[in-house]
C-alpha cells in the first residue's frame, strides 16, 4: 500500500547551485525509480543552520512530499545518508494527508450535523461552519 | 509570565490538529532563549497539544531550523 511520506533534506552550500540542483534532481529521479510519486517539492534554498553541520553554517533546504511503498523508504533514507552533499535529512509519513485534506474537513463536519438531531441544532452548527471561515 | 490568569491553549483557539515542524517562527515562542521547551504550565498548551509541540520542536532541532542548546543570548 501506498503512503504519503514527506523529506526535508538538506544540501550541502559549498557546491555550486547547479551542484545543489542536481543533488535535489538525483533524489527526484531516485524516488521515480522506486516506484514513488512525487507530489510536491517545495524548494526553501540557502539557510542558515541553527547550529554548524560539519562546520557549515548554512545549508540549502529542500521539502519534498511524496507517496511509496513502506519499503522502499529505506532505500531513500540509506542513499541520503550515505551522500556526502547531503548535510542532514529526514523522512516522515506526511503529516497531513497529501489529498483530500478539504474533503475529510467536510466529512468531519457533516457528520457533527448530523449528530445534531433537532433542526435548530443543525442551523448552530451551520453558523459554527460560517465562523470558522471568516475567522 | 502572566501568572494568575487562566491561559488557553494557543493551539487549540486556533484548531489546528497538528503542529508543524516547519513554522519555526510558531515554535520558537514556545522554547527559551537558550533553546529548552517552555513547560506546559508556563504557556497554558493542554496537553494533547504540548505533545505536538515537543515533536514538532525535536524534529525543527534535528533538520537544524531550531538550537538544541543556543549558547549566545539574543
Amino acid at each position: 500500500m501506498l503512503r504519503d511520506y514527506e523529506m526535508a533534506l538538506i544540501v550541502d552550500t559549498q557546491l555550486s547551485d547547479e551542484g545543489v540542483d542536481e543533488t535535489v534532481k538525483g533524489y527526484e529521479t531516485l524516488l521515480g525509480e522506486q516506484g514513488a510519486s512525487i507530489v510536491d517539492v517545495d524548494r526553501w534554498g540557502a539557510r542558515k543552520l541553527a547550529y554548524e553541520i560539519r562546520k557549515r553554517p548554512q545549508g540549502n533546504y529542500t521539502f519534498i512530499t511524496f507517496q511509496a511503498e513502506p519499503d522502499k523508504v529505506q532505500v531513500i533514507d540509506r542513499a541520503c545518508r550515505l551522500d556526502e552533499n547531503v548535510l542532514r535529512h529526514l523522512i516522515l509519513l506526511a503529516e497531513v494527508p497529501l489529498k483530500q485534506v478539504s474533503e475529510e474537513e467536510e466529512d468531519a463536519q457533516e457528520d457533527s450535523s448530523e449528530d445534531a438531531l433537532e433542526a435548530t441544532e443543525e442551523v448552530e452548527a451551520d453558523d459554527l461552519e460560517e465562523e470558522e471561515e471568516s475567522a | 509570565m502572566n501568572r494568575g490568569r487562566v491561559k488557553v491553549c494557543r493551539f487549540c483557539e486556533d484548531k489546528a490538529v497538528f503542529i508543524s515542524y516547519k513554522e519555526e517562527r510558531v515554535l520558537r515562542r514556545f522554547v527559551t532563549e537558550r533553546g529548552k521547551v517552555i513547560p506546559r504550565r508556563m504557556t497554558g498548551t493542554c496537553a494533547r497539544h504540548q505533545r505536538g509541540l515537543v515533536r514538532a520542536i525535536k524534529r525543527a532541532r534535528h533538520i537544524a531550523l531550531m538550537p538544541y542548546v543556543a549558547e549566545s543570548v539574543r
